[in-house]
């Protein structure tokens, strides 16, 4: 296989950093994987870089050993999430100059989005990713193409996503620190979007949710385009954290309590039952106890709740959504979660996606669809960037492959 | 009977007299001492300590005995919220405090923590009582998380300073004390179920003591040997039960008691239990015999156990239940009969010149030690707090939203028409 | 503020991308699997290297070998040159402590083992030199302070808690402050004495050293009274170093300070130097012992944390008033 087209695609997350080493071409191909608990992040934040370089190298060669690549593999491509992403609406505005919209109109309305977009990002933000939405003549709906089109404004929509500059140089830090460039980053939001798409549904409205350990992330399509992204910092672990607290237990304790009994919504048949943590997998013969198993339901209620009550207003700040949400990630397992964000998204379809390309048929498990969505995006921007390189790219990229 | 131990002949001699003092540190707990003494004819001579002479007096009203501490720091009008003040106070009283100290066996400390009396003066008795050899029991409320996070952290560094000084601490976690029952909307119905559980507490430990009508009662040596170094990790539990399943539901009590889940509370079995028992009428053998085998199994005693049990016919079929354990033995603090200070200790004078920052031109030094999350934070304590769109998502969405657990499990089991089930 | 700017922002906005911001990519090998990353790919550089290196390192160590010199046999005696790295000991006193003879071929790992017999010196390093003669370099224990008997005689007390003699030390290099109630304890290895948990309290008096000399050199006494033997126990709230400053010290119609209590616990005690510095340098304490309620009247200088506002907490120096000595 020829060694520039493998790539490291890495997924970092609160609980588990996953990688997948990745033949891009002819066929996006997995040709290593592993994944493993992550140390030193919580919520999608950095607390001990340390430990978290620690944790992801050691993924990472487990996947190249995998791969049999060991110390070969020098490009990787990033996830990023957490509180330190955020992201914001852009609108370009140009007259029309003649009657009809021309190529020169939509550069000046994109020249004026890329311009306004300059303005809002703060000093210590950088741009992750500008998605083009469309355009719209004289405020009406979205259009693609407006080319030919008469009218007297066009308009650029671009939704952008930034993150924190000290947060992406402490990132960059752990790959680059085993010898590898990045050459994608993408939002989480977006990779775990890419990974459950399914053809029937690109054109609809959709929204999807990843709910991590650390965070949740979410992004909005409506008729099949990007309309935003965002991330909440609540995940899983919190689902455990208000377990623990709620019950006094340990939080290792509330973990398998939690993968073991946990429903997202309280039910009434559970009123009466009581778990014994005398029988229960304990490590360490505490004074032990009968917890609720309705009260724990409850707990894990209420932060559902909260959760999905959160990313409603996100989503319904400028108008109501309707059309089909698709839960993925660790936590979507969850019994009952399906039912509950229906509660909240009322006039949606709500159900549990996994990954569905067919390169990562054995990773269709809702945990791995950041990495397998990430791995989509990022063969999708380097065929985009060859393309716009030209033949003079492709004379250089021969070079450089001699050379290395 | 055990084999734990062999036990004085019932009526063999006259026990030597045990001298209690259950002392109150600051407003909170000199009024709840002053109840006690008043209510439940606690067998103690009762001292209420404070900065503030408004509130000793009402302590004074119940015949409780008083303490005025600082006054040339506090002035007599309280130590406000300044766990400092407190404490300057204590040592400037330092004399009268060791004077009141003098002649006793077994110090109960009633502190509220968060406060500034409570938390700064209770601190520096302690320490007091650990310099003279006294065996000091410490019982102690956190605030209520609406008090304030400074209240909150203040009672977070006392509670550690009094574990490391007391033979026996008992954190009482208001925030989960309010959990187990329900609550309300009131704060003072809180406060009243704080209180119970402080009452509870203390006159069962001393009841366990003084129990002078019973036929067994522990040992003041032997109890005083459940905590051999200051700083251990007590174990104190309580258990009531009434009716045809009292001794059952006693021990259920006694097992389930929040006291054994506070953080300061014993992290495991303790190998030496001292274990209490009420009842209405004398109890066969054998049922003392269960008890005690029962709370052995789950609390530990492998290496001695030392029940004793008293008769109330006022009980009826009510049944009390009283562990005492320690775990977790500090070795370096050794010191439980330190040897005295080589000189006596200097007396405080009036006119103390104080040289603050301000004048010595210092910068503004960041704070001694890292500082104690409030748990509610949980896992994410030790991360930056951060909030989204003004609300601190790291606490649980119950405790932030105030639901009531417990209530709303009644509420459920009443709709759905299983009401008294357990 | 113009929207437009000079320049294209197709242009600009490249400056604020993700892809603009440095990367540094290196195998740092600060962690286990970067570490074997870069050792596979540097594997054949670093097995010549390594061959390379081993070859140097049997060279140099047979050649020190021979400078050693492990055998009596055929040598004739030499002359030996003694050094000391920073320290007080000669050349006398090497030859009075070894029984050192020129006349005779010394035995160089005999002559190591019987210098490190002293607990003065902390390393002894002994080689051979072309012509015979013998170069012994040492390095000392520095003292830190000293350990007054019951019968009056002096120890010193080095920075790793080694205690010994005090003979060789010239007055005015020993003149350290005495440590107090130290808890001694016997080295089953060396033999030596020691005083445990010296750690925090030499971090402590070279910290007063250099940021308080004058106030350091007017101290008299430490006690260790209430200093704990475990280094982990420096945080609990009974340990304390306490140091009394010589009865010489201040103008004797002023107040005088008795006793100062600092912190065991170095985060606090650095603070707790600071502010002392600070006040001494000022002229703040002298100020206040020499107000006229202050007379001749005796104080303890505590520090304590004010946490009167909690989003800003500092240390306080306080004058603590006490009895006069000889009113105990």
């Amino acid at each position: 296989m020829a060694q520039s087209n493998i790539s490291a695609v890495i997924d970092i997350g609160s609980a588990e950093t996953k990688v997948f080493i990745v033949d891009l071409e002819p066929q996006l191909k997995i040709v290593g994987a592993f994944s493993a608990k992550t140390e030193g992040m919580r919520r999608g934040e950095i607390f001990n870089l340390g430990a978290l370089k620690e944790s992801v190298h050691g993924v990472i060669r487990q996947a190249e050993l995998q791969a049999g690549s060991a110390g070969e593999i020098r490009r990787a491509c990033l996830a990023v999430s957490g509180t330190a992403v955020g992201g914001f609406a852009v609108q370009g505005v140009t007259s029309v100059k003649s009657r009809s919209v021309s190529a020169q109109d939509e550069r000046a309305a994109e020249k004026d989005a890329l311009d306004v977009c300059l303005h809002r990002v703060p000093e210590n933000r950088r741009i992750v990713r500008r998605i083009f939405r469309g355009f719209r003549l004289d405020r009406e709906r979205e259009i693609i193409d407006p080319r030919g089109l008469s009218g007297n404004e066009l308009f650029y929509d671009m939704w952008v996503v930034d993150a924190e500059e000290s947060h992406l140089l402490e990132l960059y830090q752990i790959p680059n620190r085993y010898g590898m460039e990045i050459d994608g980053l993408f939002p989480a939001s977006l990779a775990a979007a890419e990974s459950v798409r399914s053809f029937s549904e690109m054109d609809k409205n959709r929204l999807v949710i990843d709910i991590g350990a650390g965070t949740s992330d979410f992004a909005l399509f409506r008729d099949g385009r990007l309309a935003l992204t965002g991330v909440i910092p609540v995940g899983g672990e919190h689902v455990t954290s208000d377990i623990s607290h709620g019950l006094q237990i340990r939080q290792e304790d509330a973990e398998r309590l939690k993968l073991r009994y946990a429903k997202a919504i309280a039910c009434d048949e559970d009123v009466l039952a009581e778990i014994d943590l005398d029988t229960f997998e304990c490590e360490m013969k505490d004074f032990s106890t009968h917890v609720s198993r309705y009260k724990m339901e409850l707990i894990v209620q209420c932060r559902l709740e909260e959760l999905f009550g959160l990313i409603r207003k996100k989503v319904e700040a400028d108008e109501p959504f309707s059309g089909v949400v698709q839960l993925t990630g660790g936590t979507s397992q969850m019994l009952g979660i399906c039912e509950l964000a229906g509660r909240i998204f009322r006039s949606a379809e709500v159900r549990a996606a996994t990954p569905n390309q067919g390169f990562a048929r054995n990773y269709a498990d809702p945990k791995y669809a950041t990495v397998v969505g990430l791995a989509v995006l990022y063969r999708d921007e380097l065929r985009a960037r060859r393309k716009s390189a030209g033949p003079a790219g492709g004379l250089r990229r021969f070079l450089k492959k001699i050379i290395s | 009977m055990t084999e734990s131990e062999s036990l004085p002949p019932p009526g063999a001699g006259t026990p030597p007299v045990l001298r209690v003092k259950l002392v109150g540190v600051g407003g909170s707990a000199c009024r709840t001492v002053a109840r006690l003494c008043r209510e439940k004819q606690i067998d103690a001579e009762c001292v209420a300590v404070d900065t503030s002479a408004a509130d000793l007096a009402g302590a004074a009203a119940s015949g409780v005995r008083t303490l005025l501490i600082g006054e040339n720091v506090a002035g007599g009008a309280g130590a406000g919220a300044d766990a400092a003040r407190g404490a300057l106070a204590a040592r400037a009283s330092d004399e009268a405090l060791r004077s009141m100290l003098a002649g006793t066996d077994l110090l109960i400390l009633v502190a509220s923590l968060g406060r500034g009396t409570g938390s700064g003066a209770a601190v520096e008795i302690a320490n007091l009582a650990r310099e003279v050899g006294l065996l000091c029991v410490c019982f102690a409320t956190t605030p209520f998380s609406w008090e304030g996070t400074a209240s909150t952290k203040q009672a977070s560094e006392a509670a550690d300073a009094l574990q490391a000084n007391c033979g026996a601490f008992i954190l009482l976690e208001n925030n989960l004390l309010a959990q187990t029952e329900d609550a309300g909307a009131s704060y003072s119905e809180g406060f009243r179920i704080s209180d119970r559980w402080l009452e509870t507490g203390i006159s069962a430990c001393c009841r366990m003591l003084r129990n002078d009508a019973g036929r067994m009662r522990v040992d003041f040596a032997a109890f005083r040997g459940l905590f051999p170094v200051v700083g251990m990790r007590t174990l104190f539990s309580v258990g009531f039960g009434d009716g045809a399943a009292a001794q059952e539901d006693a021990l259920t009590d006694l097992f389930r008691c929040p006291l054994l889940k506070t953080r300061t509370s014993a992290a495991g079995p303790s190998e030496t239990l001292a274990v209490h028992i009420e009842l209405g009428a004398e109890p066969q053998i054998s049922f003392i015999n269960e008890i005690v085998q029962r709370v052995k199994d789950r609390f530990g005693g492998e290496s001695r156990t030392f029940p004793s049990y008293a008769v109330d016919p006022a009980l009826g079929s009510r049944i009390e239940l009283c562990v005492f354990g320690a775990t977790g033995k500090r070795e370096a603090s050794r010191v439980v009969h330190p040897s005295p200070r080589t000189a006596p200790p200097p007396s405080r004078e009036s006119g103390m010149l104080v040289l603050s920052p301000d004048d010595v031109g210092a910068d503004a030094v960041p704070a001694d030690d890292e500082l104690d999350i409030p748990d509610s934070r949980g896992v994410f304590g030790s991360l930056r707090s951060s909030l989204f769109e003004g609300l601190d998502l790291d606490k649980p969405t119950y405790f932030r939203k105030q639901i009531n657990l417990e209530r709303e499990l009644e509420k459920k089991k009443k709709a759905l028409g299983l009401s008294g089930a357990k | 503020m113009p929207r437009r700017q000079e320049q294209d922002p197709f242009e600009r906005i490249r400056a604020k991308e993700w892809r603009s911001l440095p990367q540094n990519v290196s195998v740092s090998g600060d962690t286990r699997a970067s570490k074997r990353r870069r050792v596979r790919n540097a594997s054949r550089t670093i097995s010549v290297a390594l061959l390379f290196a081993g070859i140097v390192a049997l060279f140099g160590y047979v050649w020190a070998d021979m400078m050693r010199g492990f055998s009596e046999e055929g040598a004739s005696g030499a002359a030996a040159e003694f050094s000391s790295e920073g320290g007080v000991l000669d050349e006398d006193w090497f030859r009075a402590w070894t029984g050192f003879d020129e006349s005779r071929a010394p035995n160089l790992n005999r002559l190591r083992r019987r210098l490190l017999e002293y607990p003065q010196i902390k390393e002894a390093d002994i080689r051979r030199l072309p012509g015979g003669k013998i170069r012994v370099s040492v390095r000392e224990r520095r003292p830190i302070g000293r350990l007054v008997g019951a019968d009056g005689t002096v120890r010193l007390v080095a920075d790793d808690g080694v205690i010994f003699p005090s003979e060789t030390f010239p007055p005015s290099r020993a003149m350290l402050p005495i440590f107090e109630d130290a808890k001694i304890a016997r080295d089953a290895g060396t033999g030596f004495e020691r005083v445990e948990g010296i750690g925090p309290l030499v971090e402590f008096v070279d910290e007063a050293r250099t940021r308080c000399l004058p106030i350091f050199a007017e101290w008299d006494v430490i006690s260790l009274k209430h200093f704990p033997a475990d280094p982990n126990d420096v945080a609990l709230p009974w340990a304390e170093i306490r140091v009394v400053p010589k009865s010489s010290a201040g103008n004797p119609s002023h107040g005088r300070v008795r006793e100062i209590v600092f912190s065991a616990e170095p985060k606090s005690f650095r603070q707790d130097l600071r502010l002392l510095s600070a006040a001494a340098a000022e002229g703040k304490l002298e100020e206040a012992l020499s107000a006229p309620e202050a007379r001749k009247k005796d104080y303890r200088i505590l520090f304590i944390t004010n946490r009167k506002n909690p989003a800003e907490e500092f240390r306080e120096l306080r004058l603590i008033p006490v009895p006069a000595a000889g009113t105990r």
